[in-house]
């Protein structure tokens, strides 16, 4: 289940979308907007995104982590709009058979889509706005210094 | 040919547009469609070392070619999460 979406979600609601009979560990990663930011004070944060390159580049990270750590189920859903501290930002929920591969899923989840994922995040604090860079693009790109 | 390229985080602040239709010749390249956008955009020019671009949805590199109805982004690196 991939969802790129403004609105809030519960997280109650997903984790049951990834249980099943077959299902003995489910892990999940709650991204939240942080109120601190390189030592400055972040008042709220919007998340951009593109969305139809999004959603692509979540299916296939999806079908990856369903393809090489053998778990049943995912659910990543990503929110964008301007969101207030302590916001849900982003909730991954990986439902396996055991703990082993629902946490290597689950972190190689987040991991991927902070690398490919077309979102960005810019955080308004009380010095000014500015656009957090990522790393890469997942093809070894380095972020402006 | 024409493409469409859409703008997002510091460089849509930095064309002050989201997405717009770009009239080129029939053979062009990627790196013709970005020379282009410099002259319209200088800004473009200080941001070329860390643009990322897509082509209909997938990462693509300058010397891609381009086609009629392409769907081009330019972004910087991405930062969800």
């Amino acid at each position: 289940m991939i969802i790129v979406t403004r609105d809030d979600f519960s997280i109650d609601e997903v984790i049951q979308k990834v249980k099943g009979r077959d299902v003995g560990a489910v892990v999940t990663f709650l991204g939240t907007v942080r109120g601190e930011s390189e030592g400055r004070v972040v008042e709220r944060m919007e998340v951009q995104a593109y969305e139809e390159m999004a959603t692509r580049q979540l299916e296939r990270i999806e079908a990856e982590a369903l393809q090489k750590f053998g778990v049943r189920r995912t659910a990543i859903i990503h929110r964008t709009g301007v969101l207030k501290v302590s916001d849900n930002v982003v909730l991954i929920a990986v439902g396996a058979a055991h703990r082993d591969e629902a946490f290597k899923a689950c972190q190689f989840i987040i991991e991927e889509l902070k690398k490919t994922v077309p979102l960005w995040k810019k955080e308004y604090a009380s010095t000014g706005e500015s656009w957090v860079l990522g790393e890469t693009h997942g093809e070894g790109r380095q972020r402006p210094s | 040919m024409k493409v469409i390229v859409k703008y997002f985080s510091i460089h849509r602040d930095m064309t002050d547009k989201t997405e717009e239709e770009v009239q080129l010749d029939r053979e062009a390249t990627l790196k013709d469609l970005l020379n282009r956008l410099i002259e319209s955009y200088p800004r473009l020019k200080d941001a070329k070392d860390y643009t990322v671009i897509s082509i209909n949805g997938d990462f693509a590199e300058e010397k891609s070619k381009l086609k009629d109805g392409d769907v081009v982004a330019l972004f910087p690196p991405v930062g969800g999460g």
